[in-house]
């Protein structure tokens, strides 16, 4: 029994952990100001 | 395409959560209470199993995105590829952990070095190995075009992991259908935690792509 629910315990914690992960980091991301060097969009220009 | 993918998010999040808790109810309710030779540690093959066709599904996507990306040289097909070799690394890895944890109970060992585990982790091996890849040498082109072919390539080792842990594997009786149903219905929650956490994962890469570009 205790095998079945470390089996299930890690399972949910993993995927929940990894989407909160994921979520974490891209609402970090988008409260970053911009630091790209704007090469993207100079070369489009060109 | 990403863009699709990556708002699909909004479905497949809340259908995760509802297939999870659905999943979570049936192993532990519905299913049968016990097998005549594993006892309840039986149950862990709905935790288990399903782990490796979501895995496969990610390496197989992980290897046409590499693919179209050194057609096409698209960038939203590489960040597709890596994005979807890192969710199928967990999956690898839960597979990996939940097999010792199934492995303990039954054969008395957390692992064995039989060609089904051996493969398997060789598997682990390959992708962890591209993620590593990926993360020393991120952003060049030249880093991607050699993932892509990593990626394509790798693919190959798949039908070995396969072919051990179905060919090799000793002759399994007939699930009976309670069983059968319930193996079914985790295999496709995997499926669709895997489509999820591809979306929120696939539309990170392309907010740190935004962020610098």
């Amino acid at each position: 029994m205790e095998f079945l629910v470390a089996a299930q315990v890690i399972v949910l914690v993993s995927m929940v952990g990894y989407a909160l992960w994921i979520r974490a980091r891209r609402n970090a991301l988008e409260r970053t100001p911009h630091t790209g060097s704007g090469r993207t969009t100079a070369h489009s220009a060109r | 395409m990403e863009q699709r993918i990556i708002a699909s998010a909004r479905v497949t999040g809340p259908l995760a959560l509802i297939a999870a808790l659905a999943w979570v109810y049936a192993v532990w309710l519905i299913a049968p209470a016990a097998e005549a030779v594993q006892g309840v540690a039986y149950k862990i093959i709905y935790l288990h199993v399903p782990c490796w066709p979501a895995a496969y599904l990610a390496f197989g996507l992980t290897a046409v995105g590499g693919m179209v990306y050194l057609v096409t040289r698209r960038e939203d097909w590489d960040r597709l590829a890596h994005a979807s070799a890192e969710v199928g690394v967990l999956f690898t890895t839960l597979g990996l952990v939940t097999g010792m944890l199934w492995a303990k109970p039954v054969w008395g060992v957390w692992w064995t070095w039989e060609p089904r585990l051996t493969t398997s982790m060789i598997l682990w091996f390959i992708y962890v190995a591209y993620l590593f890849l990926r993360a020393l040498a991120e952003g060049s082109d030249r880093a991607r075009v050699f993932s892509a072919v990593y990626g394509s390539v790798a693919i190959v080792s798949i039908p070995f992991v396969y072919y051990a842990a179905i060919e090799l594997h000793p002759p399994v009786p007939q699930l009976p259908r309670a069983m059968g149903s319930v193996l079914l219905g985790s295999m496709l929650t995997y499926l669709i935690a895997y489509a999820y956490l591809l979306a929120e994962r696939l539309g990170l890469s392309r907010s740190e792509a935004e962020q610098v570009a």
